[in-house]
């Protein structure tokens, strides 16, 4: 009885103004390393790309006993919902896409809230219970709603990209709109994913189409929403650099190279370091010509300042496969032959790793990781990847490696500066490839090919060493088939996180791969789990579809 | 081998996979005895923060929750989906084996299953779907077409009545004796409604093999409690919660619900036995054994709101076999369960008479003098809230216009009378958990005021009285209803078109009864009042509304303007109580709002729907809470809290523990449903395991 009899007085204590929570994000606290703060403020949780976390209460030891802090299953769009304070409507269209939201993007976590997405929906939730604090719908003229990345967030405001080609600002507190901008022509096809990256009074956001305009990026500024300036990842008009590698203007003005994944930013250079899309038709070149299609499928440097590209790699000269290079660039400072040296490191959907050099784009090390690749006859002086003609898309068929999800996708790895392996979400697997547009004239974005599936014939983690390109450990999940696993985690308690393709989240040892502690969710990790600390608590957090699950010692 | 899996199928092979592994089930609805009592103890409070999620089963196939107790059986889970599709599920990984679809689309409680075995070849599984009761192969989830007619029974058939126009939908599963089903049903709150009977069907074949009339026929016991031709047009007196059966005694325990209508009995003069009462009943015969009614002539809607549990006491130094109900009003009474003596004594208190004309109130009421109830039950002006200075004075203003009286007060036209606890209690369907190790008793409650008045029915032949007798209980005169329980039907314009309600009036939808007496015509009438707020004049084709002469003006909470209760915390409340003394071990508050937690105003308590277990390993585990969605593992022994979680949907159902492969899980369905518009529900099956030897 006494716990009750206190309550009243106890409650009448209780009757404070709240703490305030969310106190907002100063843009330098970005230049901070992961697990250095309790946050996961961006879209890599630093903008190193490297999803590593100095959190050590999670460790081998105690990694055996996490337990369930809360889970929260969240329900896209205003169905069945009454309105109310913290449900937030917006948009320039009608339609809401569906109720069952599905998490791909990553998740911010500051100062106690986090900041989840969906397409057209974004939430504020308590990170310590999973209670929504608010919930803003979108209501969209339509388009591709094939995921959303995550938000950006700048002191008390949050950025996120709509399909339809909106960037919005949002009270952080309340989740009202601050304002909105057109960031593409909804009616030349584009449509938006990517997490906006927040660098100093940079708002950094992609988008792309899949028919035949080009992909951009473009910075805004935070406060008004005013475009700073716009990088085409393709040559826009005579004299720009790379127009030779087309077969003439036109072509290239219509050459794809889709900005769709966020990328990595270093402050010591200002150099935002990104991976473009695919060229545009992708795999019919008739108009594009037999050049390399400069800056398709590249790594490319941007300095976030002029938006001006500082150096590239191209990891897929003249792709006919739709092996875009939008993959996270991982930024490492590490030994290189004997000296210390800034690198870059990808592992690319074409099923090949590159290191390179960070301030010039040199090549370091290329080397194939996705074993069953069979689309390259080898590796060029360049160190690129040669593509096999006989592997393109052919009238009669041909048997290709890997089928159109890649070796590895969206799904970001992560990289152990205690290890020096790089992590890989990595699968085997296969297609026939047929041409169905036989004039030579060729189709339209991703059109003219036929591609029949014949499955994933192992689904793997690579754990790649930067420094040889070689494989060291690969963990292959018992399940047969199911496509690829989630993206990656890794923490100075070397433990690696990441879930596999049967619906568990599974802690590694990152050193060998071993298994130390699973749950059973049900259904796949859609998006790659994040940890924070929160209250002397380190948590992991990972979505499957529309249910967020955060784990905990307790 | 061969012949066999080609007969039955790639479900019955799973199931025999399954069933090889060695398992601890957890066979029944309410656990053995509705006790909810394991006797595992793999996990302890040494361990207990070492749960995990072994596996999860989103379920999902609707967004109305059903409530669900799964069961185990052979280490094969058994649950229900929100639309009703049967499911069994491998219980050590979370895997589909069969999934029975009935090609009804079922809506609201359904709150368990019933397995029955022959103890050789037979295994079966009654399922509930609706009016219906299926009879499935546990293998396989097929319909077994010996049972009743194709594989069915139809509740609405054999109550004397035209089975076309009854509402009765079995919300919580029947109970096994021998061979007999044994089951009641939910029916409506206002006339009309079918009979309480309940009725006992043989497990092979579905015929009826008897029929207790909970209104007494001419000739019964009771008969002389009502009007006399009451067992013909009266109605409910009916057991939705659930009952137990003492096997070895061959009793079959009952407690029922009001009868209709819920708030107003002019016509209805007299006790109204059975109604409102605990029945002892030969399992065997449905003869009556003995009987306890513990409202007379219920007009507060004070159902016996859960399954009684079966407990064994010590008292004298000797052991006595009891029987446990919980009430809505928060008291706990326990008898005999041979005789039905009350082992603490019950006072009969006298009541103010009703001032309604032509309602006639029982001049006393019985309650026990022993446990102390587990709610509060008198509304005073030092119990408002004082959340804020500003909402303590809305209180306090509201406070000195209600009538605030305590229990029994007949509630009156001229001004709102407080009921507290509210109309969900107090006790709710959850059930309580009993513990024999210790003889305690785990109750979980609601503790907040509700207010209710009556109102005058004018006459008149509109689609506004048509609306008002039939729908205003419930969505109020001024159609606000009391969200997020019954929704405003004020928010439905833009939303549905007319055609679309009035098939939920026809089916029902979630705690919404069906109207089968109203026709396609009439629910398309009053679809379009509640959409228009236009009353017509009905045609003189169209049947005459007969109305009583008073009704129930709807179902409100006393809240305050922010949407928390009006009242001072607790609001929900977890209790420990010792039934070999009566007093209690221990009593918390349940249940946080996270948004107030957030700013520091914690422990709360909240309204809370679920019901607790525990087990061997010290603890006892409940979800339940609306708000926080928490799932909680407690000492039993202290209540203090050793671990919790948060779920995906809120807890609003009872959890199971059961052992497979020498592996422990403790099982909840994740559902929500209770806790507001804008919180996702639906049903998500959560289990929870400690690790496995280097896992």
């Amino acid at each position: 009885m006494k716990s009750l009899m206190n309550l009243t007085a106890k409650l009448s204590i209780l009757l404070v103004p709240a703490l305030l929570a969310g106190q907002g994000l100063d843009p330098t606290e970005l230049l901070k390393k992961l697990g250095t703060t309790g946050d996961w403020a961006t879209y890599g949780g630093d903008y190193t790309g490297r999803r590593y976390s100095s959190l050590t209460q999670l460790n081998q030891s105690t990694a055996k006993n996490l337990t369930l802090a809360w889970s929260s299953k969240l329900v896209a769009g205003t169905q069945g919902r009454r309105p109310g304070p913290n449900l937030i409507v917006s948009g320039v269209g009608t339609l809401e896409a569906t109720a069952l939201a599905n998490i791909k993007g990553s998740i911010l976590q500051v100062n106690g809230i986090l900041y989840v997405s969906a397409p057209d929906n974004a939430w504020a939730i308590d990170s310590r219970d999973g209670h929504e604090i608010w919930h803003y719908v979108w209501k969209t003229r339509g388009g591709t709603h094939i995921g959303n990345r995550g938000l950006g967030m700048w002191h008390n405001r949050l950025y996120m990209e709509t399909p339809d080609d909106f960037l919005v600002c949002l009270d952080a507190k309340t989740g009202k709109e601050v304002w909105r901008k057109e960031l593409a022509d909804f009616d030349l096809q584009y449509f938006s994913t990517p997490a906006p990256i927040v660098v100093g009074n940079h708002i950094l956001v992609g988008t792309g189409n899949d028919l035949d305009m080009p992909g951009y990026l473009q910075s805004f500024d935070p406060e008004t929403g005013d475009v700073q300036w716009k990088f085409y990842p393709i040559p826009m008009k005579k004299g720009d650099p790379g127009l030779e590698t087309w077969a003439n203007l036109d072509a290239a003005r219509h050459g794809g190279g889709n900005m769709w994944v966020p990328g990595s930013y270093d402050p010591d250079t200002h150099l935002y370091i990104v991976g473009t899309g695919n060229p545009s038709p992708a795999y019919t070149t008739g108009t594009r010509g037999e050049g390399d299609n400069l800056y398709t499928c590249s790594v490319v440097a941007i300095n976030v300042e002029t938006g001006k590209i500082a150096w590239y790699y191209q990891t897929s000269p003249h792709d006919t496969h739709d092996w875009d290079s939008a993959q996270t660039p991982v930024l490492i400072d590490g030994e290189f032959n004997g000296r210390p040296r800034k690198m870059v490191l990808q592992a690319s959907r074409n099923g090949y790793f590159f290191t390179l050099d960070r301030l010039t784009g040199e090549l370091l090390v290329s080397s194939k990781f996705g074993e069953s690749a069979n689309w390259a006859k080898g590796i060029n002086a360049k160190g690129q990847p040669a593509r096999d003609p006989a592997k393109d898309f052919h009238a009669g068929g041909s048997l290709v490696s890997p089928a159109n999800q890649g070796v590895t996708n969206w799904p970001p790895p992560a990289y152990s500066p205690d290890t020096g392996l790089m992590y890989v979400p990595t699968q085997d697997s296969y297609a026939m490839y047929y041409l169905t547009e036989t004039d030579p004239r060729g189709a339209m974005g991703l059109g003219g090919k036929e591609e029949l599936a014949l499955g994933t014939m192992r689904s793997y983690i690579s754990a790649i060493d930067y420094k040889t390109g070689k494989t060291a450990w690969k963990h292959v999940y018992p399940t047969l088939g199911g496509g690829l696993g989630s993206g990656m985690m890794t923490t100075a308690g070397k433990l690696l996180f990441a879930g596999d393709v049967a619906g568990n989240i599974v802690a590694y040892n990152a050193v060998n791969g071993k298994p130390l502690w699973h749950s059973y969710l049900g259904s796949q990790v859609s998006n790659a789990p994040e940890t924070y600390s929160l209250d002397g608590h380190q948590y992991v957090l990972v979505a499957a579809g529309d249910t967020l699950y955060s784990f905990t010692l307790y | 081998m061969r012949t066999l899996a080609l007969r039955l199928g790639l479900g019955c092979l799973l199931w025999m996979q399954v069933v090889q592994a060695q398992s601890r089930d957890w066979t029944t609805y309410g656990g053995a005895g509705q006790t909810r009592y394991s006797s595992l103890k793999q996990i302890t409070a040494q361990n207990v923060d070492q749960l995990r999620v072994a596996w999860t089963y989103d379920a999902t196939d609707g967004t109305i929750a059903s409530q669900t107790q799964p069961i185990v059986v052979n280490g094969v889970l058994y649950g229900i989906t929100p639309s009703h599709k049967t499911i069994a599920i491998d219980a050590a990984t979370g895997k589909l084996l069969w999934r029975f679809d009935s090609a009804i689309e079922g809506r609201g409680p359904n709150r368990g299953l019933v397995y029955w075995t022959d103890g050789a070849q037979q295994h079966r599984i009654f399922a509930s779907v609706q009016s219906f009761v299926y009879a499935l192969d546990a293998r396989t989830g097929k319909v077994l077409p010996d049972f009743g007619k194709d594989g069915r029974i139809d509740l609405r058939e054999g109550l004397g009545r035209d089975p076309e126009k009854q509402s009765i939908i079995l919300t919580s599963p029947g109970v096994i004796y021998k061979d007999l089903l044994i089951v009641g049903g939910r029916t409506p709150e206002s006339l009309p409604a079918p009979p309480g009977d309940i009725r006992a069907f043989d497990v092979r074949t579905g015929k009826l093999r008897w029929s207790f009339h909970t209104i007494p026929h001419p000739g019964e016991f009771g008969y002389d409690t009502w009007p006399k031709d009451a067992w013909t047009n009266s109605g409910a007196a009916n057991n939705w919660t659930g009952m137990v059966v003492d096997e070895k005694r061959g009793i079959v325990f009952v407690p029922t619900g009001s009868t209709a209508s819920d708030f107003y009995g002019a016509d209805r003069v007299g006790d109204n036995l059975f109604a409102n009462s605990l029945i002892a009943l030969n399992a065997a015969t449905g003869e009556r054994v003995w009987h306890f009614q513990a409202v007379k002539h219920d007009i507060w809607d004070r159902d016996f709101p859960s399954p009684p549990s079966l407990v064994t006491i010590k008292r004298d130094g000797k052991t006595v076999d009891a029987v446990a109900q919980t009430t809505k009003h928060g008291w706990v009474y326990l008898f005999d369960r041979t005789n039905g003596k009350p082992l603490f004594p019950i006072e009969y208190r006298g009541y103010p008479a009703s001032t309604i004309p032509g309602e006639f109130t029982a001049d006393t009421q019985p309650l026990p003098t022993k446990p102390a109830p587990f709610a509060r039950q008198r509304l005073t002006e030092n119990m408002l809230t004082d959340r804020t200075p500003e909402v303590h004075q809305w209180a306090l203003d509201q406070f000195r216009t209600l009538r605030s009286d305590g229990q029994f007060i007949p509630f009156g036209v001229d001004k709102d009378t407080v009921i507290f606890p509210g109309f969900d209690g107090g006790a709710e369907w959850g059930g309580s958990a009993f513990d024999p190790e210790t003889g305690l008793l785990y109750v979980n409650a609601n503790d907040l005021p509700w207010i209710a008045s009556l109102g005058e029915n004018k006459g008149g032949n509109t689609v506004q009285q048509l609306y008002l007798t039939n729908c205003a209980a419930c969505h109020r005169d001024d159609m606000m209803g009391s969200p997020p329980g019954i929704p405003s039907l004020v928010d439905l314009r833009d939303k549905r078109r007319a055609d679309e309600i009035a098939t939920v009036i026809r089916q029902g939808a979630g705690r919404m009864p069906s109207f089968p007496n109203l026709s396609r015509l009439d629910g398309i009438l009053i679809a379009e009042y509640v959409l228009s707020g236009l009353s017509k004049q009905l045609q003189s084709t169209e049947a005459p509304v007969s109305a009583p002469a008073y009704r129930f003006t709807g179902y409100r909470k006393w809240l305050d303007p922010d949407g928390y209760p009006a009242v001072a915390p607790p609001w929900g409340t977890l209790n420990a109580i010792n039934l070999n003394t009566g007093e209690y071990a221990w009593k918390i508050p349940l249940g946080e709002y996270p948004e107030l937690a957030a700013k520091g105003m914690k422990d709360t308590g909240t309204e809370n729907y679920g019901g607790p277990i525990v087990t061997a390993g010290g603890l006892v585990f409940i979800g339940a809470t609306n708000f926080d969605r928490k799932f909680h593992a407690f000492d039993k022994k202290t209540g203090k809290l050793l671990w919790e979680t948060v779920l995906p949907m809120a807890g609003n159902a009872t959890p199971i523990t059961y052992e497979v492969a020498g592996r422990q899980y403790v099982v909840i369905h994740a559902t929500g449903g209770r806790s507001g518009p804008a919180k996702p529900s639906g049903g998500t099956y959560v289990a929870f395991a400690l690790p496995q030897n280097g896992k």
